[in-house]
């Protein structure tokens, strides 16, 4: 084959020094990947083999309970950990390893196969073109990227790769893959009034589209009538597209294509899937991407030209014209959004992933280019003054509710204990709470039912401390660091600068930040605030930030 | 239970199953001459398409004169009310024969060639002839469900008892096979 020598030749002399070159990059997204795998798993295992191993070492029965609670707990502290050491990066480095694969890679293999076309890895077709002809189940998530488009002969076409799939929810949800594969979509040489669908007969049902006011057609070719189940809104129109000679070009290119196809008329447009089940274009992640996957990606790309060539588009001798405006559409430059932008452009770091995630969320890292105003009304001050600004939220009602529900909780759990062994049946816990005292009033108001006394006490009482303890009260920018006064504290938190130097917003609460990489947990520098409060108070700090010098 | 109980069940019964059948029968006719008066729209079409294809050619082609004649005689013959199906198709045969024929030869004329017009007939030609041959093969799949049904048992004892008969094919011509080479 031609081809193929030719994108052998291609491999030796280009592609093989740069996929040698993201070498690099395969073998530390391998081995993000294995030590996930390797953090989250161990602990599973030790979890589940907990109670073998307590019998193989011969351990007492509260050692194999301390075992199996302990691995139970590092399964938590595993996720954790994989997820902030190893997730985020793992995520950065696959996109950059993809998206320098397809645009060093698989765009010089596109090319020598399918010169009058142009490859877009980035963007995908339309999902209104592919539910256009009504094929396909329209249920689940669709996503589509890997687009080619161009006129090949007289014929203008767009593919790309397409994958529906949704998932069955309840408690066995699984995944049902609708289609998988390359979609393509052709300026059709003959003008149609109505649909035609020609459906592999083996298709599963959850992949099919509903076929409201289409009939049967039974074609006379007894090998088409085998693989396939053609359904028209007009019997004789289906036979206008599916002349013999088409028939036999159909069983052709499914024959080439090796996959099932399905076809679909409608307009001046002629639809075609191949459903292969699984990603096309992807580089090898276990092992280096071979020159046999990279000649199957070349006849992924020559299937475009096949498909034209085989259905004879390029045969024009009907009335209707070539008809280019499939071609179109606007094509993307910017990206849906930052995310997009930034995994395909191949030099992504985690930490520029985790900002355009937050930011995606609704946290801001932004300054708006406006100074924001105080709200009307607030009760929040600021003031600026010997180097430092201080920004002062005061005490609300709230907070003193919170501290009397405390208050009253300590005493009222701990009389409702006292009195718990005896209200309960069970007399084994009396040693642990024998040594609580009578507590003057409370122990009387809490006699009578003791058990809804303890457990509200002990639900609201560390609830309201949370409340009123974590509560912010002022915060200050000063040169050494930022300092937070939270609940009755009179000695604030420091968080010292410059490792602590960034102010981050998430709805309306404000938040400080490490100055470089990510951190998961940032340490709360408002309470909850009013619409309008929080931008403004971000955007204050983030000021005093900037123009207050680090002194260490 | 009785046994005239019984007999009257079976009777119902029996009757119950011819008059589906007979409905069948009835809907699968329907549906053949439902596709004839498709294959016939679609050859009216092409005979209107006739004059139009003499017009152009016969300034250029003089000494096919013969062949425009036959045209304007085969046109007169399938416009004429009361052919019946079989001599429809029969001159649908000849008529595709002929204009293939004429549409071939022109090739060999330049100015034919070049000229937009002879082009965009040509094109309308092979629409026609590609409709009419869609519509010619779903006139044959619904005789070949009638027929099917009334030659199957039991269908065959109640077809001869209310006259269905066996209805024929079109014959497909060699030509349907391959498309009109026409420049495109």
């Amino acid at each position: 084959m031609e081809t193929a020598a030719r994108v052998e030749a291609l491999y030796r002399s280009t592609l093989e020094p740069r996929i040698a070159g993201l070498e690099s990059l395969r073998l530390s997204l391998k081995r993000y990947i294995t030590m996930g795998a390797l953090c989250v798993g161990a602990p599973f295992a030790l979890y589940f083999l907990s109670d073998v191993i307590a019998l193989g070492l011969g351990l007492s029965s509260p050692l194999a309970a301390v075992l199996r609670i302990g691995s139970f707990a590092l399964i938590f502290a595993g996720v954790i950990v994989a997820g902030m050491k190893f997730l985020l990066p793992g995520i950065a480095a696959h996109a950059n390893y993809r998206a320098r694969f397809k645009r060093e890679v698989a765009a010089e293999v596109f090319a020598i196969v399918c010169p009058s076309a142009r490859y877009s890895p980035a963007d995908g077709i339309e999902e209104a073109d592919f539910e256009a002809p009504g094929l396909f189940n329209t249920r689940g998530g669709f996503k589509s990227d890997d687009r080619v488009h161009g006129t090949i002969g007289q014929t203008p076409f767009e593919a790309a790769e397409v994958r529906r799939a949704y998932s069955t929810g309840g408690k066995n949800s699984r995944t049902v893959v609708v289609f998988h594969g390359l979609f393509f979509h052709l300026d059709f040489n003959k003008s149609l009034r109505g649909v035609t669908l020609v459906q592999p007969e083996n298709a599963g049902p959850h992949q099919l589209g509903a076929r409201d006011g289409l009939v049967r057609v039974t074609l006379e070719d007894p090998a088409f009538e085998q693989d396939f189940a053609v359904y028209a809104s007009d019997e004789v129109e289906a036979r206008y597209i599916l002349t013999p000679a088409m028939m036999d070009q159909i069983l052709a290119l499914r024959q080439r294509a090796g996959k099932p196809i399905f076809l679909a008329f409608k307009q001046h447009r002629a639809y075609l899937g191949v459903h292969y089940g699984q990603s096309l274009f992807e580089p090898g992640i276990a092992a280096s991407t071979s020159l046999e996957s990279i000649q199957e990606m070349a006849a992924h790309f020559a299937l475009a030209e096949a498909v034209i060539h085989e259905l004879d588009l390029n045969t024009r001798i009907w009335t209707k014209g070539v008809d280019a405006s499939l071609l179109t559409r606007e094509v993307e430059n910017e990206p849906d959004d930052e995310i997009d932008g930034l995994v395909s452009r191949g030099d992504v770091t985690a930490s520029q992933l985790w900002e355009a995630a937050a930011k995606s969320i609704g946290q801001s890292a932004d300054e708006p280019a406006t100074a924001l105003l105080p709200p009307p009304g607030t009760t929040i001050s600021i003031q600026r003054g010997g180097g430092t600004t201080t920004v002062s939220y005061g005490l609300p009602l709230s907070f003193f509710v919170m501290l009397v529900v405390w208050a009253a909780s300590v005493p009222i759990g701990l009389a409702a204990a006292r009195v718990l062994p005896d209200a309960a049946g069970m007399p084994g816990l009396a040693p642990f709470t024998s040594w609580i005292p009578v507590i003057p009033y409370t122990s009387a108001l809490v006699a009578a039912h003791p058990i809804p006394w303890f457990v509200a006490a002990w639900i609201l009482g560390p609830l309201a401390f949370t409340m009123w303890s974590t509560r912010v009260r002022k915060v200050e920018v000063g040169s050494d660091g930022v300092r937070i006064w939270r609940g009755l504290r009179p000695v604030p938190r420091h968080y010292p600068r410059p490792e602590y130097g960034k102010v981050v917003r998430i709805e309306n609460a404000v938040y400080v930040g490490k100055t470089e990489g990510l951190n998961l947990i940032n340490p709360s520098a408002s309470p909850m605030l009013k619409d309008g409060e929080a931008p403004w108070v971000a955007q204050e700090l983030r000021r005093a930030l900037e123009h207050t010098p680090v002194l260490r | 239970m009785s046994p005239t109980v019984i007999v009257a069940a079976v009777v119902v019964v029996l009757l119950g199953f011819v008059m589906s059948l007979y409905n069948r029968l009835v809907r699968l006719r329907n549906g053949v001459e439902n596709a004839f008066s498709t294959v016939d729209v679609q050859l009216k079409q092409r005979c209107d398409l006739i004059p139009k294809v003499v017009d152009a050619m016969r300034e250029s082609m003089g000494h096919e004169k013969g062949t425009f004649e036959r045209l304007a005689a085969l046109r007169e013959q399938a416009s004429a009310p009361g052919a019946s199906p079989g001599e429809r198709m029969a001159i649908d045969q000849q008529m595709s024969g002929v204009l293939r024929g004429l549409v071939v030869r022109a090739e060999a004329y330049p100015e034919l060639k070049a000229s937009e017009s002879v082009t965009l007939l040509q094109r309308s030609l092979n629409e026609v002839e590609a409709q009419i041959a869609a519509a010619r093969r779903t006139f044959n799949a619904a005789v070949t469900a009638f027929n099917n049904a009334i030659e199957v048992f039991p269908a065959n004892l109640l077809a001869g008892m209310f006259g269905f008969s066996r209805k024929p094919l079109f014959e497909a011509s060699a030509d349907d096979r391959n498309v009109p080479t026409v420049r495109a």
